[in-house]
């Protein structure tokens, strides 16, 4: 069962089941080049429209270097305290297009408490506008 | 033709594991310029970060890329036309400390821990996964970033 969304959570009052704010953002043509050449990506399928066509894309797709980014962003942005993202599992399920505005949807599918281990199991579903997942992904957060 | 002899998979893969082998161990530089960069580009807030002493954790992968970038550009050259297509299908991201803006100097190794050939609709593809391993300055080891990769031929 999905339970309601916290902001700014600390691990005493997150309860499995909980949802994080969702997370939106645009994959923006000039934004990603820049990004290309900051970490020389070569790959055409990342810069070049007719090579992403001929390999039966429609347009260029965007890297999962680039877009593995917002993921531990999310979990970043919506815990308080101490705590380190300990493991993050990505499945690129389809192609995020150029120009695409993804949302990111997740929430903590265990809560562990055993000792001295205390951490959480995020699932993050990342999806186009249409609601189509286009990557999926596991978070693992160790906090002290 | 070379570009219409088909490549066994044990050819493929020590023709992958002669590239990385060149390469070596690879340094890299913590840059603050590179960072604050990275942080505009993908909306992380550089202040928060560089008071707490540590990168964004969704930072590692880019920071690691080199390698694995500088590995398809080698091998592009050196066995060109073998590969004619890459999709990048999964990541696995292990972090065993944090990246820390203190330590300037990093080394990463690059792995490839298995190759499976694989028929597809639009001709053969190997899946390969690699691993990159990045150590501190002490040769602490800092993550683990695997991937898995479709590479056509």
């Amino acid at each position: 069962m999905i339970m309601g969304v916290d902001t700014g959570a600390g691990f005493e009052d997150i309860r499995e089941g909980d949802r994080l704010p969702e997370y939106s953002v645009r994959m923006d043509r000039d934004t990603y080049f820049v990004y290309n050449r900051l970490i020389n990506n070569i790959n055409p399928l990342h810069s070049d429209e007719d090579y992403a066509r001929r390999l039966g894309f429609k347009d260029i797709v965007v890297a999962g270097v680039y877009t593995f980014s917002f993921i531990p962003k999310m979990i970043e942005d919506w815990l308080e305290g101490p705590f380190m993202i300990r493991g993050v599992e990505i499945r690129y399920r389809n192609p995020i297009y150029i120009g695409e505005t993804i949302v990111q949807k997740a929430h903590v599918v265990k809560k562990v408490e055993e000792g001295d281990k205390r951490y959480l199991k995020c699932e993050v579903s990342v999806e186009d506008g249409k609601g189509e997942q286009l990557t999926s992904a596991v978070v693992f957060v160790d906090f002290p | 033709m070379e570009r219409d002899k088909k490549i066994s998979m044990d050819d493929f893969r020590r023709k992958l594991e002669d590239v990385i082998n060149e390469i070596g161990v690879k340094e890299l530089t913590l840059k603050e310029e590179f960072l604050k960069e990275y942080c505009r580009l993908t909306g992380h807030d550089y202040e928060l970060y560089r008071e707490k002493g540590e990168p964004p954790a969704g930072f590692l992968m880019t920071f690691t890329d080199p390698i694995v970038s500088e590995m398809f550009l080698k091998f592009f050259i050196k066995f060109p036309r073998v590969i004619k297509g890459v999709i990048h299908t999964s990541s696995k991201v292990e972090y065993y400390a944090p990246l820390s803006l203190d330590t300037k100097n990093y080394s990463e190794n690059l792995l490839v821990k298995n190759v499976e050939q694989k028929a597809g609709g639009k001709g053969d593809y190997f899946a390969v996964d690699f691993e990159v391993a990045l150590m501190d300055d002490q040769g602490g080891k800092v993550a683990t970033d695997a991937h898995q990769f479709f590479l056509r031929v």
